[in-house]
């Protein structure tokens, strides 16, 4: 879009002093966002002076709708209040807005560090930036942000090489020619499209397997349900579905259970949610991918603690998790979203 | 009415200039550029990479005979002495190198005993379709912490895979011969050690051939 020239308007320059003068402009750019925090005078490289353990850390999770979120959200509380702080769950609702808020009143309501299961890879990029800018340390949990100078760290799970696994154990069960669908997760979350495309750079490679229907279901049940009921009525002899996560996969069986299809069709999931656990077990669903919830959730209220406590600093920036993959064969060896003996 | 007159002046001002500076700018499909320039480029990075700095690391690569022994032995210290783990993993990645002669050649497979001889595969050296991130993550040249994202990460490892598959896996092609020397530097997983199952599997990175005794030139 062509601006005109201001030249031809000498009266703007002037009226657009007053109006940012009257607070009508837009916000003020936050250049102290890129101080990093806790490199003040360290005593010791990676290290800051150390505090006391105590205060309030805030878990903010993307949704408390998905059972495999109120999991990865009560365990991060659970632990932080273990190691000695008052902990509250903030739910995004999968909504940036609601999570912008939520941020603004942690900021004030004096957190001092914050366990973050983002709602968006660029989206919540701002508001971990305020974050950081009052020196409050941010730890990622399962989803990224796709910035390296913003969270202190970033705890995240290895989807795409989990999806490769599962890709590989698809053309196994499925064969080599075939129709399927797919349910993408959220489609600003890095997470959905680390998953596709390990599950694509193996389906891919077989010419015979032929994609009928790729939608985004949002990582919930009911639109997994109902995008699957849909998928049904324009491609009925569809051989399998891949959804990006066990809650999608969840609503999809349900949809194809309903269609009498149930043992036709085979349905992989993402997650390692527990019922979709159970659901392997019952030889329902065909697999899944776990991922450790509680596992990354404690280690970020691990990290808090040590931040806040121990002074430490030198966290690395990203740490992957590795993803397993979870069939009728080792279906024994999982349970309670990690490994049977957790 | 005099007193009216400036701020309906004040008001049509404020009206042009909005119209001209907009608070809230909508931006149609199409309007956005096709291409980002600033977008990771996952060939450009595995050309320099390839030719340049994983040839250099093939010397820092175990010894195969020495890190098949031990996975024979105990898969876990294998893995903990030999192996590499990314991030938080039951699993280790291989980076291995080691000389031997071929005892079987199928076109999916290459099987290698290795040494001096022996009939059998101590060693499968994998054809075919290559999957995972065993090429990427075995040698510990690139890590995780060196892209913005992890969609830029893994557009790397597909393009380091299929660097394998077109100019590495048609040296073992149809004239590959049981009794041939090979050298060879490689990259294996185990998703766990109670994963391990013999012979080990190995992608080939690099392999160099000398012909069977005795066999036509």
């Amino acid at each position: 879009m062509r601006l005109s020239s201001s030249a031809r308007f000498p009266a703007f320059g002037l009226l657009l002093t007053l109006l940012l003068t009257m607070g009508c402009g837009g916000p003020a750019a936050d250049t102290s966002a890129d101080t990093p925090a806790g490199e003040a005078a360290p005593a010791a490289e990676g290290q800051a002076d150390a505090a006391e353990a105590g205060g309030k850390i805030a878990v903010v999770v993307s949704t408390l709708d998905n059972p495999w979120f109120v999991v990865l959200a009560k365990t991060a509380m659970a632990r932080a209040e273990e190691l000695g702080y008052e902990a509250t769950i903030f739910d995004s609702r999968n909504d940036t807005a609601t999570e912008a808020s939520h941020f603004e009143n942690l900021l004030a309501g004096g957190y001092r560090a914050v366990l973050f299961n983002p709602t968006d890879a660029d989206g919540s990029i701002a508001n971990v930036r305020k974050a950081k800018a009052k020196d409050v340390p941010v730890f990622c949990i399962d989803r990224e942000v796709n910035a390296t100078d913003a969270a202190t760290a970033q705890i995240l799970s290895d989807s795409y090489s989990g999806c490769v696994a599962l890709g590989q154990y698809f053309v196994e069960q499925v064969g080599e020619e075939g129709q399927y669908a797919e349910l993408l997760g959220i489609v600003g979350d890095n997470n959905t499209w680390s998953r596709s495309k390990g599950f694509h750079s193996v389906i891919d490679r077989y010419e015979g397997l032929e994609m009928v229907a790729q939608e985004s279901a949002n990582f919930d049940r009911s639109q997994g349900l109902a995008k699957m009921e849909s998928i049904l009525q324009s491609h009925p002899e569809v051989d399998a579905v891949f959804c990006g996560n066990d809650a999608m996969a969840m609503g999809a069986y349900k949809a194809i259970a309903s269609a009498g299809k149930a043992d036709t069709i085979k349905v992989f999931g993402f997650d390692g949610a527990e019922d979709a656990v159970r659901s392997i077990a019952e030889g329902k669903i065909a697999a899944t991918a776990m991922q450790f919830p509680k596992q990354m959730a404690r280690q970020a209220a691990e990290f808090a603690h040590q931040y806040l406590s121990e002074g430490k600093r030198d966290f690395p920036q990203k740490i992957p998790v590795s993803v397993e993959l979870v069939t009728p064969d080792n279906v024994d060896q999982y349970g309670d979203y990690g490994v049977a003996e957790e | 009415m005099k007193r009216i007159a400036p701020k309906l002046a004040v008001l049509a001002a404020v009206a042009v200039l909005l119209w001209f500076f907009p608070l809230v700018r909508v931006t149609r499909p199409g309007d956005e550029p096709a291409i980002d320039p600033d977008a990771f480029d996952p060939v450009g990075y595995v050309d320099a990479y390839w030719t340049e700095r994983l040839p250099k690391s093939h010397t820092s690569a175990a010894p195969a005979a020495e890190v098949i022994k031990a996975l024979s032995a105990d898969a876990k210290a294998a893995g903990e002495r030999f192996g590499r783990t990314v991030g938080m993993s039951r699993g280790f990645f291989f980076y291995l190198r080691g000389e031997g002669t071929v005892v079987s050649a199928d076109g999916r497979k290459v099987g290698v005993a290795l040494g001096e001889g022996g009939e059998t595969a101590d060693l499968v050296l994998t054809l075919g379709p290559v999957f995972g991130n065993a090429v990427r993550d075995a040698p510990g040249l690139i890590g995780v912490n060196d892209f913005e994202d992890s969609v830029a990460y893994n557009d790397l490892s597909a393009e380091l895979n299929r660097r394998v598959e077109s100019e590495v896996q048609p040296l073992l092609g149809d004239a590959l011969e049981p009794g041939a020397r090979i050298n060879f530097v490689g990259c294996a997983e185990l998703s766990s050690p109670r994963a391990y199952r013999a012979p080990l599997k190995v992608t080939p990175i690099a392999v160099v051939l000398s012909p069977a005794e005795g066999a036509q030139q």
